[in-house]
C-alpha cells in the first residue's frame, strides 16, 4: 500500500474529484481503491468538501473583494472553473490570486468594461502587499484605468459591472508602507486627490 | 506554568490587552503572522504588525505555539522549514510549550506538484503511520528543547480498516516519540455528535497522563452536521466533559479557550470574562 498514493488521492476527492477519477489519477491498487470507494461514501465527506471551499472562498472574498462584487453571479462558475485546474499551493493565497486575476483576464471581453480596471487596482494591491511583505519599508505603484475612478469604484461597490462609465484615462498612485498604512491617490495635471 | 489561556486573533487584541489578569499566558497560531513571502532559507518572512503585537503582550504574559503548517502526516516529506521557523520563534518568544496536529493538510497531486487542503485530513491509524509520525515527532522534540504537543482531530469521515484506535494510536505515539497530547475537548464531541468516535471510549482508553495542554471552544450546526468552527460558548457537554477529565491530567499545564475572532462580537466581552472565570475554576 503506497501511502504517498492513497493520500493524493484523498486530496483529489477533498477537492471535489469522484472517488474513481481521483483513484487512477493516484494510481491506486484495487484494495486502495476500495479504501477511497468507503471514505466516498461517508456523508463527512460533503462537509470536509465544504471546508475545502470555504476556506479557498474566504481567501479570494478577502484579497479580492471588489473583482469578485463586480463579477457577481459569474463568480461562482468562474472560482469553480479555475478551481478545478488549480489546486491551492499553499496556506497563503496572493499568489492564488494573482493567478486568478490572469485566468478572468483571458475572459474579461466577455464581461463589463469597468471589471478590467477593478482588477488592475487590485492586482496592484497584491503586488504591493507582496513587496512589503518581502522586507520592504515603503512600496508605490502607479495604476491606469480606463475610466474614471470614482465611478469605477462606485461601480464596483455596487456589483453593477454593466455601468455606463465616464472614459478616463485615470491614473492612481497607491503607497503602502510596512505599518499596513495605504494611501490612494488621483494623479492628474500636477495635482493629486485622495480617494 | 499552569492555567488559562486564549488564542491570539487580531480582532481579541484590545480584549486580550484589556484581559492580562484574568490570562495566564497566550496561545497563538504562528503561522497567521507570516507572509507568503519565502526567505532564502526556504522560511517564511514575519508579518511586522502582528509581531509587534506579540511583541507588545509577551512582555506581560507568556506564549504558546499552537501551529496549523506542520503536516506531520504527509506521507511525501516532513516540513522541515517550517519546524526551522517554528525554533526561530521560539528563540524570540521562549515559548512554554509548542504543538501541532495529528494529521496532514500538504499533497502531491498526480504531477508530485505540492499543495495544500486546507482542512486536517484524518491519518490512517496504522502501524506504518504510527512509525511515520513517532520518528518525525522524536525529530522535532530533539530539534527545540520544550515540549512538543500533538492534538486529537475533528474529523468528518474516518478511513476504514483502522489497526488500532484513535486513543491506542495516540498513546502509542507518545511512548515512542516523547510528544504529549493537546486534548481537544471540543473535538471529541464534534467527532462524537457525528458518528466518528465515542466520548466515553475515547477517553477511558487515553493515557491522561501524557495531557499537557486542553483545548476548549464552541461549534455550529450546519445541516445534519455539528462543525468545529470555533464560533462561541463552550457547549455544557464540553464543559462537563472537562469537569470529569481534568483531575486526572496529573501533568496539565494550561487549558486554552479557542475563538474565531469573527464571533467574537456574538459572544461579547461580559461571556468571554465568564468563560475565562469557568476555565479558572476548572482547576479548584
Amino acid at each position: 500500500m503506497s501511502l504517498q498514493a492513497l493520500q493524493t488521492a484523498f486530496g483529489l476527492l477533498v477537492s471535489g474529484s469522484p472517488a474513481t477519477d481521483a483513484g487512477q489519477a493516484a494510481g491506486l491498487s484495487d484494495e486502495e481503491q476500495q479504501q477511497l470507494d468507503g471514505v466516498a461514501e461517508q456523508r463527512g465527506l460533503a462537509t470536509v468538501r465544504m471546508l475545502y471551499q470555504s476556506w479557498r472562498l474566504t481567501k479570494v472574498l478577502t484579497l479580492l473583494p471588489l473583482t469578485i462584487e463586480m463579477l457577481g453571479d459569474q463568480a461562482p462558475v468562474l472560482l469553480t472553473e479555475f478551481w478545478r485546474h488549480r489546486p491551492a499551493r499553499g496556506p497563503y493565497f496572493v499568489e492564488e490570486c494573482l493567478a486568478l486575476l490572469h485566468f478572468i483576464d483571458e475572459r474579461a471581453g466577455t464581461f463589463g468594461a469597468s471589471l478590467r480596471d477593478v482588477m488592475a487596482f487590485e492586482r496592484a494591491r497584491l503586488e504591493m502587499r507582496e513587496a512589503v511583505s518581502g522586507g520592504r519599508e515603503h512600496v508605490s505603484a502607479l495604476v491606469e484605468l480606463d475610466h474614471d475612478a470614482a465611478a469605477v469604484f462606485r461601480a464596483a461597490r455596487a456589483g453593477d459591472a454593466s455601468a455606463e462609465l465616464p472614459a478616463g484615462p485615470t491614473t492612481l498612485r497607491g503607497d503602502l508602507w510596512a505599518d499596513g498604512t495605504e494611501r490612494w491617490a488621483v494623479v492628474g495635471a500636477g495635482a493629486t486627490a485622495s480617494l | 506554568l499552569v492555567g488559562v489561556g486564549l488564542n491570539y486573533q487580531p480582532e481579541l487584541r484590545e480584549f486580550i490587552a484589556s484581559a492580562v489578569e484574568q490570562l495566564d499566558y497566550v496561545e497563538i497560531v504562528p503561522d497567521i503572522a507570516w507572509t507568503s513571502t519565502v526567505r532564502a532559507d526556504g522560511t517564511r518572512a514575519d508579518d511586522d504588525e502582528v509581531v509587534g503585537f506579540l511583541d507588545s503582550i509577551h512582555e506581560q504574559l507568556p506564549l504558546v505555539a499552537h501551529s496549523i503548517g506542520l503536516s506531520i502526516g504527509s506521507a511525501h516529506r516532513l516540513r522541515e522549514e517550517h519546524i526551522a521557523k517554528i525554533a526561530e520563534w521560539n528563540d524570540r518568544y521562549d515559548f512554554q510549550w509548542h504543538s501541532d496536529h495529528i494529521g496532514y493538510n500538504v499533497v502531491l497531486d498526480a504531477s508530485d506538484n505540492e499543495y495544500t487542503v486546507g482542512v486536517p485530513l484524518p491519518v490512517p491509524l496504522s502501524t506504518e503511520m504510527l512509525h511515520l509520525i513517532a520518528n518525525r515527532a522524536r525529530w522535532v522534540t530533539e530539534s527545540i528543547a520544550k515540549p512538543f504537543l500533538l492534538e486529537n482531530n475533528s474529523a468528518y469521515v474516518r478511513l476504514p480498516n483502522d489497526e488500532f484506535s484513535e486513543a491506542e494510536f495516540i498513546n502509542l505515539l507518545c511512548d515512542r516519540s516523547g510528544c504529549g497530547v493537546l486534548l481537544d475537548l471540543h473535538n471529541i464531541y464534534v467527532n462524537s455528535r457525528n458518528g466518528i468516535d465515542d466520548v466515553g471510549s475515547f477517553l477511558a482508553e487515553l493515557d491522561l497522563a501524557n495531557v499537557v495542554e486542553i483545548h476548549l471552544a464552541g461549534g455550529l450546526e450546519y445541516g445534519d452536521t455539528y462543525l468545529d468552527a470555533h464560533s462561541g460558548a463552550v457547549p455544557d457537554e464540553v464543559w462537563a466533559i472537562a469537569r470529569d477529565v481534568l483531575p486526572a491530567c496529573r501533568n496539565l499545564r494550561g487549558v486554552t479557550f479557542e475563538l474565531l475572532g469573527s464571533w467574537y462580537k456574538h459572544l461579547g466581552e461580559p461571556a468571554l470574562r465568564v468563560t475565562l472565570d469557568r476555565m479558572h475554576e476548572l482547576y479548584a
